[in-house]
Order: structure tokens, then sequence, then C-alpha cells
């Protein structure tokens, strides 16, 4: 558990630092993939729905954090996303790279389009439809390209953890 | 008679005056064995011609490639001096932009002697694509408290929203969050400056609910107006680019440039105490 724990911790560190810096430089259009989107994603794709939600929560936090304002509207976002795709991914042959895509495209743009709706919209903002064709779209549009190379280092990881977990309860 | 002819040391004697003969006869310039010079000259001179000819050509060949060989090694050395010196200019160039830099920021620091100006490094950009956030590399270790005014020599870039320990977050002019109060340069007329989503993109920002009796054009330079308690009186802002109408409304709004380029942000100035606080000392 505290190995599992700490990869958590490495992850969301790694995650978050890149987003930070390096992820910022491919801009097109002014617009920049997210990382932690994509990273959720994956997790959601490759672990049950709990532990999931948890791993959802925390890079949503971690981009709240990394924003600077109000905590927790992130977190909120990508917990449910990430439990939603973890109950239905059982049912999907999720190696496939049409699945990472059209599930993170689909990810970025409910999270996305729901940020704008209770950050904008609350306060009078009515280009509602010119940030979804400018910057949402863009943005899914990117993180589905991005999502591509990420999910066979993170299955890696999990399953160098669960092997060691079910040695463990071996013994 | 025929025994002294078959004489050897006659047959001997015979034959070195005649060699002496001849080199009396072809002793001086004129002398008359050109006859015997072209028996010998005549035949071989084509042939010396012809080797002359095959030795120079061969003799060039061998240089040539000997000149090749010369000039492609003269060549290397002088593409590794050319490299080296167009990097000696870089670098050159690179400290001269960092002097002038340095000049401003010095002259910018001597204007606003009442305030601790410190040099911060941007180390992070806004993660999501809402917002003109980043993360500068001095914290409260460094004295920096929020609404700490951040500027540049050339301009306003925001104020401090969050302090950490060793890391601080900055709102920029463009953020849709950020407003300002500015005044016009020429004009001297009081508006408020603000991000907007929009423009944010194109690193612009806008200045709304101007008066209809305002006289602000195009070109007009903005500058803080001191009010308000955060940003200190006078720092640059950036220049008008276009005064619209809106619909329906007595008021305008114009687009503004700001003087710093957002994009290509790195190096900032970090302006310790507000204006609020040397009001009350």
């Amino acid at each position: 558990m505290k190995q599992r724990i700490l990869a958590g911790a490495l992850l969301l560190y790694a995650i978050t630092f890149l987003q930070g810096s390096i992820v910022g430089v491919f801009e097109i259009m002014s617009v920049h993939p997210v990382l932690p989107i994509c990273m959720t994603v994956v997790v959601a794709l490759l672990r049950p729905p709990a532990e999931s939600a948890i791993m959802g929560f925390i890079f949503g936090l971690s981009m709240d954090f990394l924003i600077g304002r109000a905590l927790g509207w992130y977190a909120l976002l990508y917990m449910g996303v990430a439990t939603l795709i973890a109950m239905i991914s059982d049912k999907l042959y999720r190696e496939r790279f049409v699945i990472r895509m059209v599930f993170t495209f689909v990810a970025t743009m409910v999270i996305e389009i729901c940020y704008a709706l209770g950050l904008f919209l609350l306060r009078g903002y009515e280009h509602i439809p010119w940030m979804i064709g400018v910057i949402i779209l863009p943005e899914a549009i990117m993180n589905s390209l991005l999502v591509m190379p990420l999910l066979h280092p993170v299955k890696q990881l999990y399953h160098a953890l669960d092997t060691r977990d079910r040695a463990r309860n071996r013994i | 008679m025929l025994r002294l002819l078959t004489n050897k040391i006659f047959i001997l004697v015979s034959f070195i005056v005649l060699i002496f003969v001849l080199i009396l006869a072809t002793s001086g310039e004129t002398g008359g064995a050109n006859v015997v010079r072209n028996v010998l000259s005549v035949p071989l001179s084509p042939l010396q011609r012809a080797f002359t000819l095959v030795i120079d050509k061969v003799d060039g060949l061998v240089s040539h490639f000997r000149n090749v060989r010369d000039t492609q090694q003269e060549n290397l050395s002088l593409i590794i001096r050319v490299n080296e010196l167009e990097q000696q200019l870089s670098e050159l160039e690179e400290l001269q932009k960092k002097n002038i830099e340095l000049r401003d920021a010095l002259a910018f620091r001597d204007l606003y002697d009442d305030y601790k100006v410190i040099g911060g490094n941007i180390i992070a950009k806004d993660p999501g694509n809402w917002f003109e956030v980043f993360t500068i590399d001095q914290g409260a270790q460094s004295g920096v408290q929020v609404d700490a005014t951040i500027a540049t020599p050339y301009g306003l870039v925001g104020r401090v929203s969050r302090v950490d320990a060793f890391t601080s977050r900055v709102v920029a002019l463009i953020d849709m969050d950020s407003r300002v109060s500015v005044r016009v340069a020429r004009t001297r007329d009081l508006l408020v400056l603000r991000g907007d989503v929009k423009l944010r993109l194109e690193g612009l920002c806008r200045v709304d609910y101007i008066p209809p009796n305002s006289d602000i054009q195009p070109g007009d330079v903005l500058e803080t107006s001191g009010l308000g308690g955060i940003y200190p009186k006078g720092i640059r802002i950036g220049t008008v680019e276009n005064v619209l109408s809106n619909e329906g409304q007595y008021d305008s709004y114009a687009i503004v440039r700001p003087s710093v380029d957002f994009k290509r942000l790195e190096e900032v100035l970090v302006m310790i105490g507000t204006t609020k606080e040397i009001g009350e000392n």
C-alpha cells in the first residue's frame, strides 16, 4: 500500500511539473493540452472505479492548486469523469488507441464545458459557443493525441505494483 | 704504312687529335657543327616535347589533388573558426541585450525607490487554458506579500495573488479577473482596465465604460493611476489599439495592447510594499 501511495504521489508530482513547465510549450492557437485530464482517463481505463475516482480527485485538485483559484471545481469534475469511465471501461477493449482517444476527447469536452459553464455563465459571460470552438475543442483534440503514448507506461507501473502486492499477500 | 695505320697507339692518338679538332671547331656559338647537332635534335625534339607534355599533365594532376586536399583542410579549419566566432558573436549579443535590460531595470528601480524591488523568474505557467497566471521564484522568504506589484522596466505585468514560502502566484494584467485603475497619459482620463477571455488569447485587454466626452484615441498611452492602493502611480500599461462603441449604449470601450509581451515573458521585477503601506508610513 505504501508503495502504491508513493507511486501515486510521484506520478502526481511528475504530471504537475510537466504541466506547469514543458506542456505549455506545445501551444497551438494559444491553447495547450492538459496532461492531468489525459492521465485521469488512462488511470480510469486501467483501474477499478473507486481507485479511479481517488486518482481523478487528486489530479483535479492538483489542477486547482496550480490555477490558484477556488479549490474543488476540477477535483469534482475529474472525479466524476474518472468514475464514469472506470465503470464502463471493463466492457471495452481498452488497448485500442481509438478507445483512448475517444474517451479523452469526450472527457475533455465534458470537464471543460462544465468548468466554463460554472465559471463564466454564473458571471454573465455569454460567449460559451466561442469558448467551445476556440478553446475547448482544440484542447480536446490535443489531449486525445497526447494520451496515445501514456497508457503503456502507466500500465507497466500498475502491473509492477500489483505483482508486488500479490507476492506480498502470498507470503 | 699499313702497319702504322693498324697500330693501336696511332689510332688512339689520331682519335684524340680528331676530338681536339672537333672541340676547336665547335667551341664558338657560331661553330659549324650545327649539322651534327641537328642530326640528334631534330628527331629527338618531338619526343622531348611529348614527354614534357605528359610530365606537365601528370604534375598538374598531382598538384590538383594536393591543392584539393589542402583546400579541404583549410576549409575545415575556417569552418571551425567561423563557428567559434559566430558563437562568440551570439554570446556578445546576449550580453549586450542583458546589459540593456539590467540598465533599464536599474532605472526603473531608481524611479520607484520607495519600494524594495527584487528580480524574479517565471518558473511555471498557467496549467489550464482559461487564466493568465504564472508562478515566480520569489516567495515569503524574500519578503513578497499578497498584492505586490509585478512589473518589468517596460510595463506592468500584474499582481501577486498568493504567496508560498519560496514561490508566488501572479495574476497577469490580461487575466479575466484582473482590474486596474488606469489614466490616459495624454488626456488624464481615469478609466478601468480589465482582462477578457477572448482578448487574452491575443495578448490584449480592454478598457470599459469610456464616457462619451472622453477624447481617448488609438495610440494613447495608458499608465497606472495609483488609485486602489495596489499599483503605484505612473507605471506604463500599454497603448490603445482601437476605440469601439457599445451598441445601444452611450459609452465606448477600447482594446489595449500591453507593453509587456506575456507570451515571451521570462523575468519580472517584484515591488515589495504597497502604496497603502507607504501612505501609512
